[in-house]
């Protein structure tokens, strides 16, 4: 095989690395804020699905993609705050909560889309997404130009996201809270955190933030809602946070990962000449993340009080 | 602070309920969408209660639906055909809509056989054991099952689509322009797989050069894999895009409207997934397909020798539905090529599944 077609291979693989990894890395970043205040919330997939309904639907109605991307963040905050009423405030199990989300996720869209959409004319269906934005200049660069400068807003967006998340953890007070409180509730009680707020607020970013990953397959990446749209990204993203050892960097890697494994076992399958069962190639963004995992040996990072509700 | 909050989060929950409820009332629901309660009673009974003095002669025809029959797929593929047997057979009908337990299954089956029904459908390759078990008990009612090549000369027929001639068809179509076409699946299952090789069997008759790539997703709902295994095989040469991956195959579409290459569109007229870049869809009308059953049923002519396929030898139940609003439509050489291979399905000197071993 000669080295120019490698190269475009190559190209397009990592093109669609970004791609693939960008909902991930919202939803994974989300949950770090939540699980780094002690709260551990498995409902990203049901909460994912909601924001990508709330970003579609509004979108097809008002051909807006910021009153969308907008409802897609309110939904988010609503779950956020619905899921610590239960968990923070009520102290109610959080893997309980978490599962009824998920399921509440995948029941409520699937009722929604039907009842807005069944019968009905089809040209409202497909949206006009988020185009892509060639980066003047950069995105002319030959390789890299189509990687990393010819993506869509969203995608961009998470450029912006992973340091940012990185210095609110490091280096803001705020950052501070949240962790203090994951590690200790009691202690950062004492020397007068107040735990139930951070743990409000932690947990509402993440939900936003998972229903923003949602809103990106539907609004940024697919064109349209199906059901169960999010296939098992939500818990993808709870893998992601431990792999990325609850850091955003981390996270980012972690999905960065796994999106260009998912986009390989992809390409494997559609080049002609595929003798690989398909069965095989699908497991291997699975199995390389598995042995990213195991040979990363270092301290872990769990937070100790994760899980835990904080009972002053 | 504690109630303060509590306060607002039900607050906000009220606001979300009453939000939802002004949307589910506007929603169409002149779609025949028969009333969730309607159809929760259903389960319990699915006797026709409010039947009028039952006559003895009335046609009258059962459905059990794996789910919801306003599902806008499969599970109202069978009840549209059942509302259609009622306008136009004036037969009487019902429907259950069932979970996942097979002693429902046999429940529902034994009710509707009981009661002297011509004829119960079973929407789902599921329903296959139970029909068995209860067939053999009412000999007078004919039951069908979907997704099943069950016949064993008893009263129990397993329909099924012939999906390998359909993709048979959109390879012809796709070969007579290009060299290379993308099949994305959505699992490996047989009709799936028979959708493939009908493809690259399709192409290969007219173009000796025809190849496909071809990629499955794991899953029926990931349209964002779904796009990305399309765009792969676009840049593997790919210049015609077909999915088979139910909703899954949206993204296929998308894609070819992103890469502008040629889609075509699967069980259904999909134009409006891609108005420009759709040339063509398979159209599959399983409801219509069902009526024909019922129609032979009923007018005692059906053979009943055999399991049913459904193909393109009922041009009602399986064509081609061509988009005349592409930016380049077939041409008409094109579509003699596909009727003439549908000619030669029907006659079976063609076959869509040839060189494939179960």
């Amino acid at each position: 095989m000669d080295i120019l077609l490698l190269v475009s291979i190559a190209q397009s693989i990592l093109a669609a690395t970004w791609r693939m990894a960008t909902p991930l890395i919202y939803t994974a970043i989300g949950e770090i804020f939540t699980e780094r205040s002690g709260v551990i919330n498995i409902g990203l997939e049901g909460i994912m699905l909601i924001g990508a309904l709330s970003g579609y639907v509004v979108t097809s109605y008002t051909d807006s993609l910021f009153l969308g991307i907008s409802s897609a963040v309110l939904s988010g905050i609503i779950s956020g705050l619905l899921f610590s009423l239960f968990t923070v405030t009520i102290k109610a199990n959080q893997i309980v909560v978490g599962a009824a989300f998920n399921m509440i996720g995948t029941g409520l869209t699937g009722f929604i889309y039907r009842t807005l959409y069944s019968g009905g004319s089809t040209d409202k269906l497909v949206l006009d997404t988020f185009p892509s934005i060639k980066i003047p200049l950069l995105s002319d660069i030959p390789f890299f130009g189509e990687i990393l400068f010819q993506q869509n807003l969203m995608v961009y967006a998470t450029v912006v996201l992973v340091p940012l998340a990185a210095f609110i953890l490091s280096k803001t007070a705020f950052g501070l809270y949240v962790k203090a409180v994951g590690e200790h509730p009691k202690a950062a009680d004492t020397s007068g955190i107040n735990v139930t707020l951070i743990r409000y607020i932690s947990t509402t970013i993440g939900a936003t933030l998972a229903a923003l990953g949602g809103a990106y397959l539907s609004m940024a990446h697919a064109n349209q809602f199906v059901e169960g749209i999010a296939t098992g990204r939500g818990f993808i993203a709870l893998a992601v946070v431990v792999f990325g050892r609850w850091s955003p960097w981390g996270a980012m890697g972690a999905s960065l990962l796994f999106g260009v494994f998912y986009a390989l076992q992809l390409r494997l399958q559609a080049m002609s000449g595929n003798v690989i069962p398909y069965q095989f190639l699908q497991v291997l963004p699975y199995l390389a993340t598995l042995i990213v995992l195991v040979s990363l040996k270092g301290r872990g990072a769990e937070p100790k009080a994760l899980g835990k509700p904080y009972k002053a | 602070m504690k109630r303060l909050l509590t306060l607002t989060t039900v607050i906000l929950l009220v606001a979300m309920v009453s939000a939802c409820t002004p949307a589910a009332t506007e929603a169409p629901t002149d779609v025949e969408a028969p009333a969730a309660t309607e159809a929760l009673a259903a389960t319990e009974v699915p006797a026709a209660t409010e039947a009028p003095a039952a006559e003895e002669d009335t046609f009258k025809v059962g459905l059990l639906s794996p789910g919801p029959v306003n599902d806008q797929g499969w599970n109202q593929t069978a009840y549209d055909g059942l509302v259609l047997m009622e306008q136009e057979l004036g037969a009487e009908i019902s429907y259950v809509e069932l979970g996942e337990s097979p002693s429902d299954f046999e429940k529902a089956f034994r009710d509707y056989a009981s009661q002297g029904y011509d004829m119960v459908l079973g929407h789902g390759f599921q329903f296959q054991d139970s029909a068995v078990k209860v067939a053999a008990e009412y000999p007078d009612t004919k039951f069908f099952v979907s997704s099943s090549y069950y016949y064993e000369g008893t009263n129990v027929y397993g329909i099924n689509t012939r999906s390998d001639q359909a993709y048979y068809l959109l390879g012809v179509i796709a070969g007579s322009y290009g060299d290379k076409g993308g099949y994305v699946g959505g699992v490996e299952i047989p009709p799936i797989k028979e959708g493939e090789v009908g493809f690259i069997n399709g192409g290969l008759s007219v173009n000796p050069n025809w190849s496909v790539s071809v990629a499955y997703l794991g899953n029926w709902t990931d349209v964002a894999a779904a796009k990305e295994a399309a765009l792969s095989m676009i840049d593997e040469g790919a210049t015609f895009v077909t999915p088979n991956a139910n909703i899954a195959g949206n993204g296929v579409y998308q894609a070819a409207v992103e890469k502008d290459v040629w889609a075509l569109g699967s069980f259904g007229d999909q134009t409006a997934q891609a108005p420009e870049n759709i040339v063509a869809s398979y159209v599959l009308n399983y409801g219509r397909g069902l009526v024909n059953i019922a129609r032979e049923v009923k007018e005692g002519t059906f053979q009943g020798d055999s399991n049913i396929l459904l193909g393109v030898e009922s041009p009602d139940v399986m064509y081609i539905s061509y988009n005349e609003g592409a930016k380049e439509v077939v041409s008409q050489e094109v579509r003699d090529k596909v009727a003439a291979a549908i000619e030669g399905l029907v006659s079976g000197e063609i076959d869509a599944m040839a060189g494939y071993e179960q």
